[in-house]
């Protein structure tokens, strides 16, 4: 459900504000059809949220037909004329480095670098917050990046929030394997990108369905294993309200109250017995 | 880490390096090859003196200590991905214990340095197997190398997964410990982790925060559910969540399934339901009421529980429950 303005959004809207875009009729779809509330105070701020979803869902297909590989932060590696390679494993902006060409270069010479699927997951939400704001602003607010785990940047919010009903295309997801295989801590969990028609984008294991991403970590389980790999039902997605705000994105000095949003349902509201 | 007891390799490792530990340890080898080796058997030996000797030694040569070769045995699964077999005939159980002699050694002696860029890698494997192959306790020294990793910039995400993932809420307290350091970067790794804790950010200093942890495992310690997420699933994890339904009625549960462990009466579960249809919030104000009657008042409790649901309220959380 959506609401604007504490109002549900009307049908007729959901028309006008797909447009020609597939991509944005199929999450603002999710959005009117889902259980869960989206509530933004300002119209802008909806549309913020539908591009940036839009963009985050395309860049994962582009870093999926890139040449980045898979690896574990021990190995990580990276195009050291726009980042400087951390002992962490993390990548730092070059200080004479253009933010958006470095970024850029991460899907345009793949054969340079290598990750983790976390830090896979926050270079997607910087393309996509490139692709929606342009390249000159985004060199302008994010002149200081540092690419490592989910390191957190003040600039780029997030929150985590409950999924009780479905996610959203542009959703951040997380496949949890609990009964991993020591020797292959990497095979723990996948983070994937939801994309349309059901389908996820994990860097290391591709597009597939959650199935598909399943299977993958369930061959990486210790011997013995009875517990599969299961998605969990949490989202990391952008705070598209605070964030226009940090990019002076219009409609931002009017932000989502999502205070009110039952975020925090409890543990335990199923019966623990038979 | 411990390096109180120097012997002959690990002084030439401290002063000298790599490098020269290899150049001088081939000279003794040439000189004198059981000297050189029984040097590697000494128990002192610490595991980076081992590590940077690995390519002059072989995993199963009869001349080194079994700790020896189950270390080198180790190296080559971590970096090699072979298979970690064991290198002699042994009892299975004598195996094990072998085994965890071995990862410990590692772990105590080396984990604090950094030799290579395989090295990070094959101390975490060594933590991950006590941990999750051996069921060992080591949480508290894992804590410490995060820590320690953390101030040096060096790598720590899959112990500290691990740490997450180990289901032990006590082994927070370990954590609390770096909420006292002198050094802010100990203090602001210790608030990330634990900020999940209602008022741990929120304290004025690192005690307050300590104390914060500390009380609400006392309050909520039976009441846990392991939530399975750590720092790889989400930039702020929530690693364990107080069963509210539990703790309103004072039955604690398995952290994996939220299974009580012993049966509900049909009183129990009657109230149960009632609780469970209450706004959230208000659930945890009035399990929290319920907690600390039942730790302090126990009798009193008893009469508070056989009052109806809203009578609970009105007379402990006055002004909740009216339109």
């Amino acid at each position: 459900m959506i609401l604007l303005n504490g109002q549900p959004l009307a049908p007729e809207a959901l028309t006008t504000l797909g447009g020609q875009s597939a991509s944005a009729r199929e999450i603002l779809n999710a959005m009117a059809t889902n259980r869960d509330v989206f509530a933004f105070s300002h119209i802008n701020i909806l549309q913020f949220d539908i591009r940036l979803r839009a963009a985050l869902v395309q860049a994962a297909h582009d870093m999926n037909n890139s040449q980045v590989r898979f690896a574990t932060f021990y190995y990580s590696k990276c195009n050291e004329k726009y980042w400087i390679l951390t002992e962490e494993g993390g990548f730092r902006l070059r200080q004479d480095a253009s933010p958006s060409a470095a970024i850029n270069d991460i899907f345009h010479n793949g054969q340079l670098y290598a990750f983790e699927c976390a830090t896979a997951m926050v270079i997607l939400l910087f393309k996509a917050v490139m692709t929606a704001i342009g390249s000159a602003r985004f060199d302008a607010v994010y002149r200081n990046i540092y690419l490592w785990d989910w390191h957190e940047d003040e600039r780029l919010p997030l929150v985590i929030e409950t999924v009780a009903d479905h996610g959203i295309p542009g959703d951040i997801r997380y496949f949890k394997n609990p009964q991993v295989n020591p020797r292959t801590p990497q095979w723990q969990g996948e983070n994937a990108v939801e994309l349309p028609n059901g389908y996820y984008y994990g860097h290391g294991v591709g597009i597939k369905k959650a199935d598909g991403v399943i299977d993958a970590l369930n061959k990486n389980r210790r011997a013995g294993a009875t517990v599969s790999a299961y998605l969990m039902n949490r989202a990391t997605r952008l705070d598209t309200a605070r964030l226009a705000m940090i990019t002076g994105f219009p409609g931002a000095s009017r932000s989502t109250d999502r205070s009110w949003l039952n975020t925090s349902v409890g543990y335990g509201q199923r019966p623990f017995y038979g | 880490m411990n390096y109180t007891t120097p012997g002959p390799l690990n002084d030439v490792f401290r002063t000298h390096g790599t490098e020269e530990l290899k150049k001088i340890w081939k000279k003794w080898y040439r000189a004198d090859p059981v000297h050189a080796v029984k040097q590697l058997n000494e128990p002192d030996l610490v595991f980076p003196v081992l590590y940077t000797l690995k390519s002059d030694l072989h995993k199963d040569d009869q001349q080194l200590s079994l700790k020896n070769r189950l270390a080198l045995y180790h190296i080559e699964s971590i970096i090699n991905g072979e298979p970690f077999h064991f290198p002699m005939n042994a009892d299975f159980f004598e195996q094990h214990h072998h085994g965890i002699h071995c990862l410990r050694w590692i772990v105590s002696t080396g984990a604090t340095e950094k030799v290579d860029e395989h090295y990070t890698a094959v101390v975490d494997g060594a933590c991950l197997h006590l941990l999750h192959h051996f069921n060992e306790d080591c949480l508290g020294e894992i804590v410490d190398i995060i820590f320690h990793r953390h101030r040096a910039g060096e790598e720590r995400h899959y112990l500290l997964s691990a740490f997450y993932d180990a289901n032990e809420p006590q082994s927070l307290l370990y954590v609390a410990r770096y909420l006292y350091s002198n050094a802010p970067e100990d203090v602001v790794l210790a608030k990330k982790i634990l900020g999940f804790i209602p008022g741990v950010k929120e304290a004025r200093d690192g005690r307050e925060s300590a104390e914060t942890v500390a009380h609400w495992l006392e309050s909520n310690l039976p009441y846990l559910i392991h939530t399975g997420e750590n720092n790889d699933s989400f930039p702020h994890p929530i690693p364990y969540a107080v069963h509210t339904p539990a703790k309103y009625l004072g039955v604690p549960i398995d952290r994996r399934t939220g299974t009580p462990y012993r049966g509900m009466t049909p009183i129990e579960r009657e109230r149960w339901e009632q609780f469970i249809r209450l706004p959230h919030a208000l659930q945890v104000r009035l399990a929290a009421h319920s907690e600390q009657l039942r730790r302090w008042q126990r009798q009193r409790w008893r009469e508070w529980m056989r009052q109806p649901l809203q009578e609970q309220i009105r007379l402990s959380l006055p002004g909740e429950g009216r339109p």
